[in-house]
């Protein structure tokens, strides 16, 4: 009987302290400090609206501030699904003609307000007021109760708007609520974006600067939290993540890649999302820091420009995409940080298996390095090599290009630094301009280059955003009239000796929601695009990022499902630090 | 210059070795024999680094000097030994030719010895000679490496394929796995004369506005320093930007053109403050008022006057050209073309060399390549001060 | 060209007084006159130059975002908040608007900032940029011309070949090799500070004012800029005086003054320094000038919060408005600071006339 009552006294102060603990919690910070970097600017830059450039967006990035404003939900790329983070169901409507999403009732911003239905139509009013892209897919959005919201599709129900709608940060109606209103009696009153009131609410909506930073995450800040060097994000105990996290404090230092290796280097930020030349992160490791490999969502593609001869002859493209060494010119990209490109179908190859069937895996041309097969595609299409060994046509005119490249990216002037190299070996004569990194783009937008490098692919798990870049993006997205782009006729694209609507094809591809569907659609084009090689897809860049565990705890073994998620918007960070994962390195 | 530009050929050494039988001959004829050999060499290494271009002047160079050995003026009586009355003043045409040719060459004896009497100076002359030579014979005996050398990767572990110093790789290996001593060797000849001619253009054109200015004032004054001030004040680099997406040049010269046009303000107002003083002295007034006329008084009255400050900053204006120029290749005025000591520093800077010791090689080699051709030219300019202005000789 | 007109309109009008015509003639006058022209063309020119720069905010944001590994519809739904930019708007009306606004000391707002006033953004930095590259400027004109005058005296001797060999070394090297090595080599290396401590401008928290706990962290803070700044430059100001200085002592009156058995310290000041200074002044006040455009690459390491760094990220997000203001606080910088050079110019060598010859 003693050792019972004994027994029960123990299990009792067990269960007390445990209480007290998860109490004390509640109301006061947790120790530990995580120490991350954030190219953020400065005030008076900077400011707190996230609707005005100089905002949250900027200074906290899609890593970040998510840990002051929540989104509905997670994503895990592991299995395509959604964890709940404000959200509490979420679903397509039976008739398929609206998405509902109802949001958990027991959530509070920090300022001790409810989170409900009204914030989103908050968030979704200005969202429509400056033009999100949300609006392409979705007309209205209506409160169907306290805690419930209904979007409403244009056409068909679709799984990327799902997801934008999922992934988007809430905002508090406590901060814009005023500005949402106005938004909401123009759209009544049926006005456009040309409308004089539109803009003058647009120009009043820029200028606002909200003074307090109303969170629905466990951490927030003020103005005066922001330094010449770091900012700190504060813990508050009224979020939903208040109790979970292990952090007080998230210390953001300031600076891009250059300026936070020293910072790296001596410990002061324990995980950098920046891209780190391989050099540097040699460096790291040999200082005993972690690193830690995640997917980029992109890699450096060869560009053709179509207009330009003979990059506009399909046998030429392919005979390129035979002699360059795929491996080296990874390796010479972003050393083990990028992977050469083993599928060459327009799809990165870590999404490939979830996005086509094996059947169509099985058909690819992989392009393995093969000078001869190269050799022969270059003859077949009518041209020979003079006495130089550089490859002419039947006129002798040698095949000379420019390749135009941004400076200031190191991985992608290394792929073309290496590329040229391999092309000039194998008989073409192609010359180097390296430019600043904005011109690049410019450059590729108004057809005034020859060959040029930028991204392939996204972080995306639509097969259809993968074709996107660089496709559609500097073809069909641009305004043709004035901007020719790449030059690919997309519309009328040769391929078997027919012509395609490639761009319909891939614009179709993730329409309405029924995913066999869209693998079918995703195996023709990625066909056609292995066939023809429009760009070439030179490797897969990874986010080699370091991850100092002297200071932070509790990093995820890799075979954990969550480190399949790429970098940004769906870091595994994100949602680690709000369940209280990643914790301080006692 | 010249020499600079070239590469050492063994045709140039046969050029040069024929070219080296004149001065010989002319020695061993008037029995100089040992100036002669010293013509010989000197004519063979520099039709061997420049073929014709280096020969042929050397041939007038060093016959002239071994001549003015064995030249005996008849008109003066100190060295022909003759009494006053046999001395002839009057002399035929070549007896003219030849008292300027023997004249010539001792110029060059006496440029020699100024050359070598400064011990600081004669030591930056070999270090610019050791840069030449570098250049033009290094290829000889270093091979350029251009492609990528993935075979020389450590361990499949390896993140990079930099090399600390070898004895198979001096310099190491770069980012590429390339020798970083070949880079240095092929990579500094057109930086270097790219940067001199645009430093020779900016000293120029800011010695003579910067003179005028100051020696014409008033209207010219007011127009040569508004001018510069509007030069100084346009924003540069957005100016690049812009001129780079609008022309694309193929030759480096015209990089070095822009970059004189640029950078030619600041030292113009200098000078002009400079000869604003030195038009008060008295014989810069005296040649005022003589009317001497103003490429006089620039070239005789200032420029001796100021060859220290213009001689220095000449020689910022190369390095600071040297630095610049990379700028603009990334910029994409010219293609981007290897090797090159600028391109090396910016791959290096780029790819974050100097934060890993495996790596630094590549960015330093460069870097203290350029740091020591400065310290060269700086000490160089030792002996030129003693060469332009004879009373500093005697100190103060 | 109005300004030209306008000018020559008043000096051709009789019935003015005396004393305004002879102000009108008058140098003072002259200068003034010809700053503010140059300071209307630079502005003018810069105006347009700006807008020709390749690509626009929009589409730039756009890139950069996708870049750093944002899908396109983020990227875009970013830029649309870029919504103060207007590219379809005339460029002379811009530019009137501009100008009209100008007069006024209106500067506008940035428009990667939306809302934010560019003259807050100046206010702001240009503080910092003044304490770190202006003091170290001043310091490195100091030493360089210091030691510049003692070696060219005692040239030959042992200081002059170890300080000339030194400084000419160390002009050679770019300043961002000093910045990276002051933070790898004494910071990560030896820990002599602790690198994020001796960030930003100013330990954070510290309030600001008049206090000693303030100053002295701005002080510190200012340091390893300052330090930069200097090994990267003392060289040039060494050297140039040297050399200046011995063009100078050749000069006839150097050698009476000596005769006449004047101390070396006087001939030093009085005679040679004051005469070789003359071009140094000038380098100098071009110097201040472009102080005020700061430093890119000491801002970049140590996240200095100068106006050098912001003008960079202005330039590379064609921020037109933000870059505006900042290259006309520099132009009005390098064109007082001219004018300037002229006047101490007539002080240290009275012998030297601006007026007409």
């Amino acid at each position: 009987m003693k050792k019972l009552s004994i027994l029960l006294a123990v299990f009792l102060l067990v269960i007390g302290a445990a209480l007290t603990s998860v109490a004390a919690q509640q109301d006061e910070a947790p120790d530990g400090v995580w120490l991350g970097t954030w190219p953020y600017r400065l005030p008076p830059d900077h400011h707190l609206n996230a609707y005005a450039d100089g905002g949250p967006n900027t200074n906290l990035g899609n890593v970040y501030r998510e840990m002051v404003e929540l989104a509905p939900a997670f994503y895990m790329w592991a299995d395509n699904s959604y964890e709940a983070i404000l959200a509490e169901s979420w679903g397509f409507s039976e008739d398929g003609s609206a998405y509902e999403l109802t949001l958990r009732s027991d959530a509070m911003w920090s300022n001790g307000d409810s989170i409900n239905a009204m914030d989103v139509i908050t968030t979704y009013a200005l969202g429509r007021l400056v033009g999100w892209t949300q609006f392409d897919f979705i007309d209205t959005v209506e409160m169907v109760d306290e805690f419930t919201v209904s979007f409403g599709f244009i056409d068909e129900p679709s799984l990327l708007a799902e997801q934008l709608i999922l992934r988007e940060p809430l905002v508090a109606t406590a901060t814009y609520g005023e500005f949402a209103e106005q938004a909401l009696a123009l759209f009544d009153e049926g006005l456009d974006r040309e409308s004089d009131e539109w803009s003058d609410l647009l120009v009043s909506l820029r200028e606002y600067r909200p003074t307090e930073y109303v969170a629905s995450g466990p951490y927030t800040y003020s103005i005066s939290d922001v330094g010449d060097s770091f900012m700190t994000l504060s813990w508050h105990p009224n979020s939903i993540f208040s109790g979970t996290v292990q952090f007080g404090e998230i210390k953001l230092w300031a600076g891009e890649t250059d300026s936070t290796t020293p910072l790296v280097l001596s410990g002061e930020i324990a995980h950098s999302t920046n891209v780190y030349p391989p050099t540097v992160v040699e460096s790291y490791q040999q200082q005993g820091i972690e690193i830690v490999t995640i997917p980029r969502g992109y890699g450096p593609a060869m560009l053709f420009n179509w207009n330009v001869s003979p990059w506009d002859i399909q046998e030429v493209r392919q005979a390129v995409a035979l002699v360059i060494e795929r491996d080296q010119n990874a390796f010479l990209t972003n050393g083990l940080g990028a992977m050469g490109t083993v599928y060459m179908a327009g799809i990165l190859d870590g999404n490939i298996g979830a996005m086509l069937t094996d059947d169509v895996i099985e058909q690819l041309d992989l392009y393995e390095y093969d000078l001869e097969r190269a050799e022969a595609l270059m003859e077949e299409a009518g041209f020979s090599r003079n006495n130089n060994g550089i490859w002419a046509d039947a006129d002798g005119n040698t095949i000379s290009s420019e390749w135009i490249f941004p400076a200031e990216f190191a991985d992608f002037a290394g792929a073309s630094q290496d590329a040229i190299a391999q092309m000039n070996e194998f008989g073409f004569d192609i010359s180097a301009r390296a430019m600043p990194w904005q011109e690049v783009p410019d450059n590729i937008r108004n057809n005034t280059f020859e060959l040029s490098v930028w991204s392939w692919g996204a972080a995306s798990p639509f097969a259809s955003r993968h074709f996107n870049n660089p496709l559609q993006r500097w073809v069909t997205d641009l305004d043709t009239a004035t901007q020719p782009g790449m030059a690919i006729p997309m519309e009328a694209y040769p391929f078997n000796g027919e012509t395609v609507n490639l761009d319909e094809m891939i614009r179709q591809m993730n329409a309405g929601v029924d995913v066999d569907a869209h693998v079918e659609r995703a195996g023709e084009v990625a066909l056609i695009v292995n066939q023809t090689m429009p760009y070439i897809p030179l490797n897969v860049i990874l986010s080699a990022e370091p991850f100092n565990t002297d200071v932070i705890a509790g990093l995820p073994s890799m075979d954990d499902p969550i480190m399949l998620n790429p970098t940004g918007r769906d870091h595994f960070i994100k949602l680690s630090i709000l369940t209280g994962v990643l914790g301080p390195a006692s | 210059m010249i020499g600079f530009e070239t590469v050492a050929s063994p045709v140039g050494l046969i050029i040069g070795i024929v070219c080296g039988l004149i001065p010989l001959g002319v020695g061993l004829r008037y029995g100089h024999v040992k100036a002669g050999v010293w013509g010989f060499i000197a004519c063979a290494v520099s039709g061997f680094a420049c073929g014709f271009l280096g020969g042929l002047p050397m041939i007038l160079m060093a016959t002239a000097v071994v001549f003015s050995y064995a030249y005996v003026n008849k008109q003066d009586p100190f060295t022909s030994r003759q009494s006053l009355e046999e001395v002839n003043f009057e002399e035929t045409t070549a007896e003219y030719v030849i008292r300027q040719f023997a004249a010539f060459g001792r110029t060059l004896r006496a440029m020699g010895i100024g050359l070598v009497r400064n011990k600081g100076g004669f030591i930056g002359f070999l270090g610019i000679m050791f840069f030449a030579i570098m250049s033009i014979f290094g290829p000889l005996v270093v091979e350029y490496e251009g492609s990528p050398r993935m075979d020389r990767r450590e361990s499949p572990q390896s993140m990079t394929l930099f090399q600390l110093p070898s004895n198979e790789f001096p310099l190491g290996l770069d980012w590429q796995g390339r020798s970083i001593l070949s880079h240095i060797v092929y990579g500094g000849q057109t930086l270097i004369v790219t940067s001199v001619q645009a430093g020779l253009m900016a000293t120029l054109v800011a010695v003579l506005f910067g003179s005028l200015a100051a020696l014409l004032g008033g209207f010219v004054d007011q127009i040569l320093s508004a001018f510069s001030n509007f030069i100084l004040t346009i924003p540069q680099f957005p100016l690049l930007l812009v001129l780079a997406s609008i022309l694309t040049f193929t030759s480096n010269f015209m990089l070095a053109v822009l970059l004189a046009a640029l950078s030619w303000p600041t030292l113009m107002r200098a000078v002009r403050a400079q000869v604003l003083s030195l038009r008060e002295r008295d014989y810069v007034e005296a040649a005022i008022t003589l009317d001497l006329g103003l490429y006089h008084i620039i070239v005789r009255e200032v420029f001796p006057n100021m060859v220290s400050y213009i001689a220095i900053n000449f020689i910022f204006a190369i390095r600071a050209a040297m630095y610049a120029l990379v700028g603009l290749v990334i910029l994409g005025m010219v293609p981007l073309r290897e090797p090159d000591w600028g391109i090396m520093i910016w791959n290096a800077q780029s790819r974050g060399a100097f934060y890993n010791p495996n790596a630094m090689m590549m960015a330093f080699a460069p870097i203290v390549a350029i740091a020591l051709f400065q310290l060269s030219l700086i000490l160089f300019t030792r002996s030129l001060e003693e060469i332009f202005n004879p009373r500093l000789r005697r100190g103060l | 060209m109005d300004a030209i007109a306008a000018g020559d309109a008043i000096s051709d009008e009789k019935p003015v007084s005396k004393n305004t015509k002879n102000f009108t003639k008058s140098y003072t006058f002259r200068v003034i006159l010809q700053g503010i022209i140059t300071i209307w063309a630079a502005t003018t020119f810069t105006f347009f130059l700006v807008r020709l720069l390749p690509g626009n905010p929009v589409s730039i944001r756009i890139d950069q975002l996708m870049q750093q590994g944002y899908t396109i519809e983020e990227a875009r739904n970013q830029a649309a908040t870029l919504f103060d930019f207007n590219p379809d708007e005339p460029m002379l009306q811009q530019y009137s608007t501009y100008m009209v606004n100008l007069v006024q000391g209106n500067l506008g707002t940035s428009i990667t900032s939306a809302g934010t006033p560019v003259r807050d953004q100046i206010l702001r930095f240009l503080p910092w940029t003044l304490i770190s590259v202006g003091s170290a400027l001043l310091i490195s004109f100091s030493v360089g011309i210091l030691l510049g005058i003692m070696i060219a005296y005692w040239r030959g001797g042992v200081l002059d070949n170890v300080i000339t060999a030194l400084a000419s070394i160390l002009s050679g090297i770019p300043d961002y090799v000093y910045a990276i090595l002051i933070i790898l080599i004494a910071g990560v290396q030896l820990q002599w500070f602790n690198v994020g401590e001796m960030r930003g401008g100013v330990t954070q928290g510290i309030p600001a004012g008049f206090t000693v706990e303030y100053i002295s962290s701005v002080i510190k803070h200012a340091l390893l800029p300052v330090i930069t700044y200097l090994l990267a430059t003392v060289g040039v100001w060494i050297l140039s005086m040297k050399s200046s200085t011995i063009s100078v002592l050749g000069e006839d009156y150097i050698n009476v003054a000596k005769a006449r058995g004047l101390s070396e310290g006087r001939i030093l000041t009085a005679y040679v320094g004051r005469n070789a200074m003359l071009p140094l002044v000038t380098r100098l006040a071009i110097s201040i000038g472009f102080v005020l455009s700061g430093s890119v690459i000491v801002e970049r390491f140590f996240e200095y919060p100068g106006l050098g760094l912001q003008l960079a990220r202005a330039v590379g997000a064609r921020d037109y408005t933000t870059m505006q203001g900042i290259f006309l606080v520099i132009t009005i910088g390098v064109i007082v600071s001219n004018i300037l050079a002229d006047l101490v110019m007539g002080w240290l060598d009275p012998r030297v006339s601006l007026e007409d010859n």
